[in-house]
């Protein structure tokens, strides 16, 4: 038998992301014609597109830099593993400088402004942020 | 008194009740789920990167089904993965390096080791002061049987040069901009541990997407962090790997630190096996009984130690019951547990759950902290209602 490939479908919206995964046969993909792929993604697409809408990523709240922070730190990485943070100015700050030399893309003149905005609004005495589940997977 | 028949009908009762039913209800009703084909239930400390925590209602086997497992992924998962092209690279300090595809690994002896893994900042959300991260609360841990070739099988084929003294781990994973790799790497004693695997099955099946395929590292005993994922270089180094996720990463003090304190990296070593550890699956915090009979159940586990003991507490920590302990065991695996408890009267209780392991480590009241909240493992505590 010959090994398994997986195929991974990842389709992102503005805010959101769904997560597919085939596990095919290589036998099996390499007859796929390009036709039956692009149908196989659009229905993957459409039945995905109901759930998606469910599964978006929290906005940040509002707030002078909520737009440039929105765009500097989704860029790798969606908003939950901020608003799920509980933290000092001095910890927000290390955080910060920390992901800016990891590649975030910040406007120098904006550094303290996103330290402001994370430590007035992910304070470490905010109550903790209730996270959704995975739903169930009717497959099974 | 209850008897010991009445005790287990009524544990297997609270099971299927508290473990099962409830937590499905919940979470199967709940419009905002997210959607992760192959997982279920899962809380969603992150979709990207992918973190998915169980709840600890979940843990009601001993084997933690795939789609229970918590899933943590420091990067993007690998975009493409084919078993009919990847190959797995052993270089470094080895006299003939290699080149191993998925059918060279298939066509070793495999091995199986049931395996507790968690994650390094399971419980990091209860440090105080808060620490960053992903805030996993009990749940990022699970136990599942992984099989493949030893690790020390294909070092034995590369031949390890006397200078090999660590040996390093990378995976496919897909890093965004500047950020550092994950590279970590372990003493060359623990690679050639004979339960020290290249795992490429999970409970019996391919590993899945989520959890590493076509191979990972798996590392018994020690923090999951240490069993890299998709994999696909092993490099035999003379001296530690000293990148980001060794070093300032997944490193934990050496002596003690006042909380809130800085980590002195160098006054600090990398994190190796697990603590003892005990978490309390069932009741769930705020948890309404309508019954004073509560069956109380959970998991405890201690790395590459046995658990010998847990306790129970239903009155804040004054006084402890011994906890039964579940009939199924292995080396690096947890070890289920249960208490059956009658309430003197309705009223509000706080149950607490500590573990004491081989080497005579116990549960502390209050974890030691750290800037990373790695190891948590302070006493289990669930605060309930007893209604009638």
């Amino acid at each position: 038998m010959s090994p398994p490939k997986f195929v991974l479908l990842s389709f992102r919206a503005k805010r959101g992301i769904c997560f597919f995964s085939k596990a095919t046969r290589t036998a099996d993909s390499s007859s796929l014609s390009l036709l039956g792929t692009t149908k196989v993604a659009a229905v993957l697409l459409v039945l995905c597109s109901l759930p998606l809408l469910r599964a978006q990523s929290p906005e940040l709240p509002a707030g002078p830099v909520q737009a440039k922070l929105t765009t500097a730190c989704t860029e790798c990485h969606e908003s939950r593993i901020i608003i799920q943070q509980r933290l000092s100015k001095t910890a927000w700050t290390k955080e910060v400088d920390k992901m800016i030399k990891w590649g975030a893309l910040v406007d120098p003149v904006d550094r303290d402004s996103f330290i402001e905005y994370l430590s007035t609004n992910f304070p470490p005495d905010k109550a903790p942020e209730q996270m959704p589940r995975v739903a169930a997977n009717k497959k099974r | 008194m209850i008897s010991r028949r009445d005790f287990l009908r009524g544990v297997s009762g609270a099971v299927a009740a508290a473990g099962a039913i409830h937590p499905l209800l919940t979470w199967a009703a709940d419009d905002s789920a997210v959607v992760i084909p192959g997982e279920e239930g899962l809380i969603v400390r992150s979709a990207r990167f992918l973190d998915l925590e169980m709840p600890p209602a979940f843990i009601d086997s001993w084997i933690t089904p795939v789609p229970h497992f918590f899933v943590r992924n420091h990067m993007h998962e690998p975009s493409t993965l084919d078993a009919a092209t990847w190959e797995l690279k052993v270089s470094g300090e080895v006299e003939k390096p290699l080149t191993l595809n998925f059918a060279d690994m298939v066509r070793m002896e495999p091995h199986t080791v049931t395996n507790t893994l968690e994650c390094a900042g399971n419980g990091r959300a209860f440090q105080r002061p808060r620490v960053p991260g992903v805030q996993w609360q009990r749940g990022a841990v699970g136990t599942a049987r992984f099989s493949g070739p030893r690790l020390r099988d294909i070092l034995h084929q590369a031949g390890v040069k006397p200078t090999g003294k660590h040996v390093m781990f990378h995976g496919l994973d897909e890093v965004p901009s500047k950020v550092p790799p994950f590279i970590r790497s372990i003493p060359i004693e623990k690679a050639i541990d004979e339960d020290t695997l290249i795992a490429m099955r999970m409970n019996g099946a391919e590993l899945t997407r989520h959890h590493g395929f076509p191979a990972r590292a798996l590392v018994p005993g020690w923090i999951g962090a240490a069993s890299c994922k998709w994999l696909s270089e092993i490099k035999v180094l003379d001296k530690e790997f000293d990148g980001n996720f060794m070093k300032p990463g997944y490193r934990y003090p050496n002596h003690p630190l006042k909380p809130g304190d800085p980590l002195n990296v160098d006054d600090s070593h990398p994190l190796t096996a697990l603590n003892v550890k005990s978490v309390i699956a069932s009741p769930t915090d705020d948890w309404t009984s309508k019954s004073r009979t509560v069956n109380i159940h959970g998991a405890a586990w201690a790395g590459d130690a046995d658990i010998v003991k847990v306790e129970v507490s239903t009155d804040s920590g004054a006084t402890w019951q011994a906890a039964q302990l579940g009939r199924d065991r292995a080396k690096y695996a947890w070890r289920l547990w249960s208490h059956s408890w009658k309430a003197p009267q309705v009223g509000d209780y706080t149950i607490l759950s500590r573990a004491t392991d081989s080497q005579g480590r116990t549960q502390p009241e209050t974890a030691d902290w750290n800037p990373s909240g790695y190891l948590y493992n302070a006493y289990d505590q669930v605060k309930i209602h007893v209604a009638t």
